[in-house]
Protein backbone atom coordinates (compact mmCIF):
# COMPACT_ATOMS: atom_id res chain seq x y z
CA UNK A 1 0.00 0.00 0.00
CA UNK A 2 2.68 2.49 0.97
CA UNK A 3 4.41 1.89 -2.35
CA UNK A 4 1.24 2.59 -4.29
CA UNK A 5 0.65 5.87 -2.41
CA UNK A 6 4.28 6.84 -2.85
CA UNK A 7 4.26 6.17 -6.59
CA UNK A 8 0.94 8.00 -7.09
CA UNK A 9 2.29 10.96 -5.08
CA UNK A 10 5.42 10.93 -7.20
CA UNK A 11 3.35 10.89 -10.38
CA UNK A 12 1.21 13.79 -9.15
CA UNK A 13 4.37 15.72 -8.36
CA UNK A 14 5.82 15.00 -11.78
CA UNK A 15 2.53 15.97 -13.44
CA UNK A 16 2.66 19.39 -11.75
CA UNK A 17 6.23 20.01 -12.87
CA UNK A 18 5.72 18.67 -16.36
CA UNK A 19 2.25 20.20 -16.89
CA UNK A 20 3.21 23.28 -18.87
CA UNK A 21 6.04 21.55 -20.76
CA UNK A 22 3.66 19.10 -22.41
CA UNK A 23 3.08 21.25 -25.49
CA UNK A 24 -0.59 20.23 -25.36
CA UNK A 25 -2.74 23.05 -26.63
CA UNK A 26 -5.21 23.14 -23.77
CA UNK A 27 -2.31 23.35 -21.32
CA UNK A 28 -0.59 26.22 -23.07
CA UNK A 29 -0.20 29.41 -21.03
CA UNK A 30 -2.56 32.01 -22.58
CA UNK A 31 -0.97 35.32 -23.60
CA UNK A 32 -2.91 37.38 -21.07
CA UNK A 33 -1.64 35.09 -18.31
CA UNK A 34 1.99 35.55 -19.32
CA UNK A 35 1.88 39.10 -17.92
CA UNK A 36 1.15 37.58 -14.52
CA UNK A 37 3.35 34.50 -14.73
CA UNK A 38 6.36 36.82 -15.14
CA UNK A 39 5.98 37.55 -11.44
CA UNK A 40 5.93 33.89 -10.43
CA UNK A 41 9.55 33.60 -9.24
CA UNK A 42 9.33 36.69 -7.05
CA UNK A 43 5.94 35.66 -5.66
CA UNK A 44 6.66 32.01 -4.85
CA UNK A 45 10.19 32.51 -3.52
CA UNK A 46 9.32 35.51 -1.34
CA UNK A 47 6.39 33.56 0.12
CA UNK A 48 8.78 30.76 1.12
CA UNK A 49 11.26 33.26 2.61
CA UNK A 50 8.59 35.18 4.55
CA UNK A 51 7.17 31.99 6.04
CA UNK A 52 10.58 30.70 7.07
CA UNK A 53 11.45 34.01 8.78
CA UNK A 54 8.22 35.13 10.40
CA UNK A 55 6.33 31.95 11.20
CA UNK A 56 7.24 29.39 13.88
CA UNK A 57 7.03 25.61 13.46
CA UNK A 58 3.39 25.51 14.57
CA UNK A 59 2.26 28.10 12.03
CA UNK A 60 1.94 31.08 14.39
CA UNK A 61 2.93 34.42 12.79
CA UNK A 62 5.71 36.50 14.34
CA UNK A 63 6.71 33.80 16.78
CA UNK A 64 9.78 32.86 14.76
CA UNK A 65 13.24 33.50 16.18
CA UNK A 66 14.28 37.18 16.01
CA UNK A 67 17.89 36.20 15.36
CA UNK A 68 16.77 34.72 12.04
CA UNK A 69 15.20 38.03 11.07
CA UNK A 70 18.33 40.01 11.96
CA UNK A 71 20.53 37.52 10.12
CA UNK A 72 18.23 37.77 7.10
CA UNK A 73 18.43 41.59 7.17
CA UNK A 74 22.22 41.41 7.13
CA UNK A 75 22.00 38.85 4.31
CA UNK A 76 19.73 41.24 2.38
CA UNK A 77 22.44 43.93 2.45
CA UNK A 78 25.03 41.42 1.25
CA UNK A 79 22.71 40.19 -1.50
CA UNK A 80 22.17 43.73 -2.77
CA UNK A 81 25.84 44.66 -2.54
CA UNK A 82 27.44 41.52 -3.95
CA UNK A 83 24.59 39.76 -5.82
CA UNK A 84 26.40 36.59 -4.86
CA UNK A 85 24.42 33.61 -3.57
CA UNK A 86 27.51 32.13 -1.97
CA UNK A 87 28.39 35.28 -0.01
CA UNK A 88 24.79 35.77 1.02
CA UNK A 89 24.64 32.23 2.42
CA UNK A 90 28.00 32.47 4.19
CA UNK A 91 27.35 35.87 5.78
CA UNK A 92 23.74 34.99 6.64
CA UNK A 93 24.70 31.75 8.38
CA UNK A 94 27.59 33.37 10.22
CA UNK A 95 25.28 36.17 11.38
CA UNK A 96 22.73 33.63 12.62
CA UNK A 97 25.39 31.72 14.56
CA UNK A 98 26.75 34.94 16.06
CA UNK A 99 23.29 36.16 17.08
CA UNK A 100 21.88 32.96 18.55
CA UNK B 1 28.93 21.46 -34.32
CA UNK B 2 31.94 20.93 -32.11
CA UNK B 3 31.78 24.57 -31.16
CA UNK B 4 28.09 24.23 -30.36
CA UNK B 5 28.69 21.23 -28.20
CA UNK B 6 31.26 23.08 -26.16
CA UNK B 7 28.93 25.95 -25.57
CA UNK B 8 26.02 23.85 -24.38
CA UNK B 9 28.11 21.77 -22.01
CA UNK B 10 29.74 24.90 -20.69
CA UNK B 11 26.23 26.02 -19.79
CA UNK B 12 25.58 22.65 -18.15
CA UNK B 13 28.64 23.06 -15.92
CA UNK B 14 27.68 26.63 -15.12
CA UNK B 15 24.37 25.24 -13.86
CA UNK B 16 26.22 22.67 -11.75
CA UNK B 17 28.53 25.30 -10.23
CA UNK B 18 25.68 27.72 -9.53
CA UNK B 19 23.86 25.00 -7.63
CA UNK B 20 26.81 24.01 -5.39
CA UNK B 21 26.48 26.73 -2.70
CA UNK B 22 22.77 25.99 -2.44
CA UNK B 23 23.64 22.45 -1.34
CA UNK B 24 24.73 23.90 1.99
CA UNK B 25 21.01 24.11 2.71
CA UNK B 26 19.88 21.06 0.73
CA UNK B 27 22.25 18.52 2.32
CA UNK B 28 21.16 19.06 5.94
CA UNK B 29 17.54 18.89 4.76
CA UNK B 30 18.25 15.54 3.07
CA UNK B 31 19.99 14.26 6.20
CA UNK B 32 17.02 15.32 8.32
CA UNK B 33 14.62 13.59 5.95
CA UNK B 34 16.67 10.39 6.07
CA UNK B 35 16.62 10.41 9.87
CA UNK B 36 12.95 11.35 10.01
CA UNK B 37 11.89 8.67 7.52
CA UNK B 38 13.33 5.95 9.75
CA UNK B 39 11.93 7.62 12.88
CA UNK B 40 8.46 7.63 11.27
CA UNK B 41 8.60 3.89 10.86
CA UNK B 42 9.44 3.70 7.16
CA UNK B 43 12.00 1.10 6.14
CA UNK B 44 15.43 2.18 4.92
CA UNK B 45 14.56 1.24 1.35
CA UNK B 46 11.23 3.11 1.46
CA UNK B 47 12.91 6.23 2.80
CA UNK B 48 15.73 6.11 0.27
CA UNK B 49 13.53 5.42 -2.74
CA UNK B 50 11.05 8.12 -1.75
CA UNK B 51 13.77 10.66 -2.50
CA UNK B 52 13.79 9.48 -6.12
CA UNK B 53 10.09 8.71 -6.52
CA UNK B 54 8.68 11.91 -4.99
CA UNK B 55 11.83 14.05 -5.07
CA UNK B 56 10.40 17.03 -3.21
CA UNK B 57 11.86 17.92 0.19
CA UNK B 58 9.01 19.38 2.22
CA UNK B 59 6.43 17.04 0.74
CA UNK B 60 8.52 13.96 1.63
CA UNK B 61 8.70 15.08 5.25
CA UNK B 62 4.92 15.54 5.26
CA UNK B 63 4.42 12.11 3.65
CA UNK B 64 6.55 10.42 6.32
CA UNK B 65 4.80 12.26 9.16
CA UNK B 66 1.28 11.62 7.89
CA UNK B 67 2.04 7.98 7.17
CA UNK B 68 3.47 7.47 10.65
CA UNK B 69 0.35 8.82 12.36
CA UNK B 70 -1.81 6.53 10.22
CA UNK B 71 -3.43 9.17 8.01
CA UNK B 72 -5.46 7.73 5.15
CA UNK B 73 -3.68 7.17 1.81
CA UNK B 74 -5.87 9.86 0.21
CA UNK B 75 -4.93 12.46 2.81
CA UNK B 76 -1.24 11.54 2.53
CA UNK B 77 -1.14 11.54 -1.27
CA UNK B 78 -3.37 14.60 -1.50
CA UNK B 79 -1.14 16.60 0.85
CA UNK B 80 1.94 15.75 -1.18
CA UNK B 81 0.18 16.75 -4.40
CA UNK B 82 -1.06 20.04 -2.96
CA UNK B 83 2.32 21.00 -1.50
CA UNK B 84 3.94 20.35 -4.87
CA UNK B 85 1.27 22.04 -6.96
CA UNK B 86 3.32 25.27 -6.80
CA UNK B 87 5.54 23.68 -9.42
CA UNK B 88 2.78 24.32 -11.96
CA UNK B 89 3.63 28.00 -11.52
CA UNK B 90 7.32 27.36 -12.21
CA UNK B 91 6.44 25.12 -15.14
CA UNK B 92 4.27 27.88 -16.63
CA UNK B 93 7.03 30.45 -16.16
CA UNK B 94 9.45 28.66 -18.47
CA UNK B 95 7.01 26.66 -20.61
CA UNK B 96 7.53 28.89 -23.65
CA UNK B 97 11.14 27.76 -23.85
CA UNK B 98 10.81 24.15 -22.74
CA UNK B 99 7.68 23.01 -24.60
CA UNK B 100 9.54 23.26 -27.93
CA UNK B 101 12.25 20.82 -26.79
CA UNK B 102 12.27 17.07 -27.49
CA UNK B 103 10.23 14.73 -25.31
CA UNK B 104 13.38 13.43 -23.61
CA UNK B 105 14.35 16.94 -22.54
CA UNK B 106 10.86 17.80 -21.37
CA UNK B 107 10.57 14.62 -19.29
CA UNK B 108 14.01 15.08 -17.74
CA UNK B 109 13.52 18.76 -16.91
CA UNK B 110 10.00 18.08 -15.65
CA UNK B 111 11.38 15.53 -13.21
CA UNK B 112 14.20 17.82 -12.07
CA UNK B 113 12.19 21.04 -11.63
CA UNK B 114 12.54 21.86 -7.92
CA UNK B 115 12.34 25.19 -6.05
CA UNK B 116 16.11 25.50 -5.96
CA UNK B 117 16.75 24.37 -9.55
CA UNK B 118 14.10 26.80 -10.81
CA UNK B 119 15.43 29.62 -8.63
CA UNK B 120 18.96 29.19 -9.94
CA UNK B 121 18.15 28.77 -13.64
CA UNK B 122 15.01 30.76 -14.54
CA UNK B 123 17.03 33.91 -15.17
CA UNK B 124 18.90 32.11 -17.95
CA UNK B 125 15.54 31.56 -19.66
CA UNK B 126 14.54 35.19 -19.10
CA UNK B 127 17.84 36.34 -20.61
CA UNK B 128 17.04 34.25 -23.69
CA UNK B 129 20.13 32.16 -23.15
CA UNK B 130 20.02 29.64 -26.02
CA UNK B 131 21.29 26.87 -23.76
CA UNK B 132 19.31 27.71 -20.65
CA UNK B 133 17.92 24.15 -20.68
CA UNK B 134 21.45 22.82 -20.22
CA UNK B 135 21.85 25.19 -17.27
CA UNK B 136 18.66 23.81 -15.70
CA UNK B 137 19.73 20.22 -16.43
CA UNK B 138 23.11 20.77 -14.76
CA UNK B 139 21.60 22.48 -11.72
CA UNK B 140 18.70 20.02 -11.44
CA UNK B 141 20.97 16.96 -11.65
CA UNK B 142 23.37 18.41 -9.08
CA UNK B 143 20.54 18.90 -6.63
CA UNK B 144 19.22 15.40 -7.37
CA UNK B 145 22.60 13.78 -6.68
CA UNK B 146 23.12 15.71 -3.42
CA UNK B 147 19.55 14.95 -2.33
CA UNK B 148 20.00 11.20 -2.86
CA UNK B 149 23.39 11.05 -1.15
CA UNK B 150 22.21 13.07 1.82
CA UNK B 151 19.06 10.94 2.22
CA UNK B 152 21.09 7.72 2.23
CA UNK B 153 23.58 9.26 4.66
CA UNK B 154 20.74 10.40 6.92
CA UNK B 155 19.24 6.91 6.92
CA UNK B 156 22.52 5.26 7.91
CA UNK B 157 24.04 7.83 10.21
CA UNK B 158 20.96 8.68 12.21
CA UNK B 159 20.36 11.97 13.95
CA UNK B 160 23.87 13.30 14.18
CA UNK B 161 23.58 16.72 12.55
CA UNK B 162 23.68 19.33 15.29
CA UNK B 163 20.44 21.28 14.86
CA UNK B 164 21.99 24.39 16.46
CA UNK B 165 23.97 24.87 13.23
CA UNK B 166 20.67 25.86 11.54
CA UNK B 167 22.11 24.91 8.16
CA UNK B 168 18.65 24.66 6.62
CA UNK B 169 18.60 28.47 6.90
CA UNK B 170 20.77 28.44 3.77
CA UNK B 171 17.63 27.78 1.67
CA UNK B 172 15.77 31.03 2.46
CA UNK B 173 19.13 32.83 2.21
CA UNK B 174 19.53 31.49 -1.31
CA UNK B 175 16.10 32.78 -2.26
CA UNK B 176 16.88 36.20 -0.71
CA UNK B 177 19.99 36.46 -2.86
CA UNK B 178 17.95 35.66 -5.96
CA UNK B 179 14.88 37.84 -5.37
CA UNK B 180 16.31 41.04 -3.87
CA UNK B 181 18.27 42.23 -6.91
CA UNK B 182 15.08 41.72 -8.97
CA UNK B 183 12.99 44.12 -6.88
CA UNK B 184 13.60 47.07 -9.17
CA UNK B 185 10.03 48.06 -10.04
CA UNK B 186 6.93 48.92 -8.04
CA UNK B 187 5.27 45.87 -9.60
CA UNK B 188 8.02 43.48 -8.42
CA UNK B 189 8.11 45.01 -4.93
CA UNK B 190 4.32 44.81 -4.61
CA UNK B 191 4.45 41.16 -5.70
CA UNK B 192 6.99 40.32 -3.01
CA UNK B 193 5.17 42.25 -0.28
CA UNK B 194 1.76 40.76 -1.13
CA UNK B 195 3.05 37.19 -1.33
CA UNK B 196 4.98 37.62 1.94
CA UNK B 197 2.05 39.05 3.91
CA UNK B 198 -0.25 36.27 2.75
CA UNK B 199 2.41 33.65 3.49
CA UNK B 200 2.74 34.97 7.05
CA UNK B 201 -0.94 35.37 7.88
CA UNK B 202 -2.32 32.62 5.67
CA UNK B 203 -0.79 29.69 7.55
CA UNK B 204 -4.27 28.67 8.68
CA UNK B 205 -5.43 28.15 5.10
CA UNK B 206 -6.37 24.45 4.99
CA UNK B 207 -4.26 21.72 3.38
CA UNK B 208 -1.12 23.86 3.33
CA UNK B 209 -2.46 25.85 0.41
CA UNK B 210 -0.98 29.09 1.79
CA UNK B 211 1.92 28.95 -0.63
CA UNK B 212 -0.36 28.68 -3.64
CA UNK B 213 -2.68 31.44 -2.43
CA UNK B 214 0.32 33.67 -1.62
CA UNK B 215 2.00 33.04 -4.99
CA UNK B 216 -1.12 33.64 -7.06
CA UNK B 217 -2.05 36.80 -5.13
CA UNK B 218 1.47 38.16 -5.56
CA UNK B 219 1.44 37.39 -9.29
CA UNK B 220 -1.98 39.00 -9.63
CA UNK B 221 -0.94 42.26 -7.93
CA UNK B 222 2.34 42.40 -9.87
CA UNK B 223 0.66 41.82 -13.22
CA UNK B 224 -2.09 44.33 -12.46
CA UNK B 225 0.30 47.13 -11.50
CA UNK B 226 2.48 46.39 -14.49
CA UNK B 227 -0.44 46.65 -16.92
CA UNK B 228 -1.73 49.89 -15.38
CA UNK B 229 1.68 51.44 -15.87
CA UNK B 230 1.79 50.43 -19.53
CA UNK B 231 -1.45 52.23 -20.30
Amino acid sequence: MIWLVMILSGLANFAARYSMFSGLNFLRVPTWLEEYVKFAPTAALSAIVAASLFVDETGVPFEGSPSKIYAALIACCIALLTRSILFTILVGLTALWALS
Amino acid sequence: MVHNMEENWREFWKGVLAQIPVQLGVVPFGLVFGVLGIASGLTAIQTILMSSIIFGGASQVVFAQLWSIGASPIVTGGSVAIINSRHIIYSANISKYISVLSLRWRLALGYLLTDEAFAISFQEFENRNRFAHYHLLGGGLTLWVFWQISTVTGVFLGANIPTYLNLEFAIPLTFIAIILPRLKSIAQISTAVTASIIAIFGQEIPYGLWIIVASISGMFIGGLINQRKLK
